[in-house]
C-alpha cells in the first residue's frame, strides 16, 4: 500500500473527508487484498456507441493473467474483418498468431507472422445482412504482469452475419508479442479494416484480471 | 475535421476515465486506403479460392475427383 493511500486509509479511519483520488486508491488497494486470493475481477468494460477507430485500456493493473470479452462490428464494406490488438501502443511488425476455423461446411487455418497488431477474433461489418450482427469472443493472457516471459495467449472467437456463402464461423487463435518482454500496460483493440461500428451496434469489450 | 471522423476512445484502468480523441481527416485517409487495401488482398484471395475450387471441380483425374468429393466439393 503507498504512502498516499494509507494517509487516506487512516483519514477514513479518523472519520475525515477522503477527496475521490485517494477513494479511487483505497479502492484499488483493498481490490489488491482481495485478489491475492485469486477471484476474477472485472477492471473496467467499455461500450461503445460513437464510431471508434481504436479502443484502448491503459494504466491496466499487473495481474498475473488477463481476460478480454468482446461484442463488435466494423464499418468496412466487407461482411466481416478482424478484431486486431496491441500491446504498449506497438504498431511495429512485432505479432504472430495462427488460427483454425470451422467456415460453413469447411475447415481452414492459416498464420500471420511479423504482423503489425495480432488477431484476437473476426467480427461482422458493414455488409453483413442484419445491423445487429455482430462477432463475439473471449481472450486469455495469462501472465501478463510477468516481465520475464514474451506475451502469448488464446483465443475464441464466433460470428454469424447471414451474408450469401458468408454465413458463420466458430474460430481459434493463439497470438504472441514477439518483443524482449518488458511490463505491459495497456491493451488497444482496432478492427483489421474500418472502425468499431458503434452507431450501428453498440461495441463492447470487458477487461478482466485475476492474480 | 469532420462530425463523422471516428474515435480513439482510452480506457484509464487506474482511474477510470474515459478518453476520447477524434482522428483528423488526414488519419481518416489514411485509414480508407489502408481499409481499401485490406479489402482488395480479401477479394484477391477468395478469387484464387474460387478459381482453384473450379479447377478442382474441372479435373478429369480421378485422384483429384477423389480429393473433391472428401472435401465435399462435388
Amino acid at each position: 500500500m503507498s504512502t498516499a493511500t494509507a494517509a487516506a486509509l487512516q483519514q477514513v479511519l479518523q472519520g475525515g473527508t477522503v477527496n475521490a483520488p485517494d477513494i479511487n486508491q483505497l479502492v484499488q488497494a483493498f481490490q489488491g487484498a482481495y485478489l491475492v486470493n485469486g477471484p476474477l475481477v472485472q477492471v473496467q468494460t467499455q461500450i461503445i456507441t460513437t464510431t471508434a477507430a481504436t479502443v484502448t485500456f491503459s494504466n491496466i493493473p499487473q495481474f498475473n493473467n488477463l481476460f478480454l470479452a468482446w461484442s463488435a462490428r466494423s464499418t468496412n464494406a466487407s461482411a466481416t474483418v478482424n478484431l486486431l490488438a496491441r500491446i504498449n501502443g506497438d504498431s511495429s511488425a512485432n505479432y504472430f498468431d495462427a488460427r483454425v476455423f470451422g467456415f460453413n461446411s469447411g475447415a481452414n487455418s492459416d498464420f500471420t507472422s511479423g504482423g503489425t497488431a495480432m488477431r484476437l477474433g473476426e467480427i461482422a461489418a458493414a455488409s453483413a445482412a442484419g445491423a445487429a450482427n455482430v462477432g463475439g469472443g473471449f481472450a486469455v493472457i495469462p501472465a501478463w504482469g510477468q516481465t520475464a516471459n514474451q506475451l502469448t495467449g488464446f483465443s475464441i472467437s464466433g460470428y454469424a452475419v447471414n451474408v450469401g456463402a458468408t454465413g458463420s464461423a466458430a474460430e481459434a487463435y493463439t497470438f504472441s508479442y514477439g518483443v524482449t518482454p518488458s511490463t505491459n500496460s495497456s491493451l488497444t483493440l482496432l478492427p483489421s479494416a474500418g472502425s468499431f461500428a458503434g452507431t450501428v451496434a453498440p461495441c463492447e469489450f470487458t477487461l478482466y484480471g485475476s492474480m | 475535421m469532420s462530425e463523422q471522423n471516428p474515435f480513439h476512445v482510452t480506457v484509464d484502468c487506474s482511474s477510470g476515465e474515459v478518453l476520447m480523441v477524434q482522428l483528423s481527416d488526414e488519419e481518416v485517409t489514411v485509414m480508407a486506403s489502408a481499409a481499401q487495401a485490406h479489402n482488395d488482398e480479401r477479394a484477391a484471395r477468395e478469387a484464387a479460392k474460387a478459381e482453384a475450387v473450379a479447377a478442382i471441380k474441372a479435373s478429369k483425374d480421378p485422384a483429384i475427383k477423389g480429393i473433391a468429393h472428401l472435401l465435399g466439393l462435388q
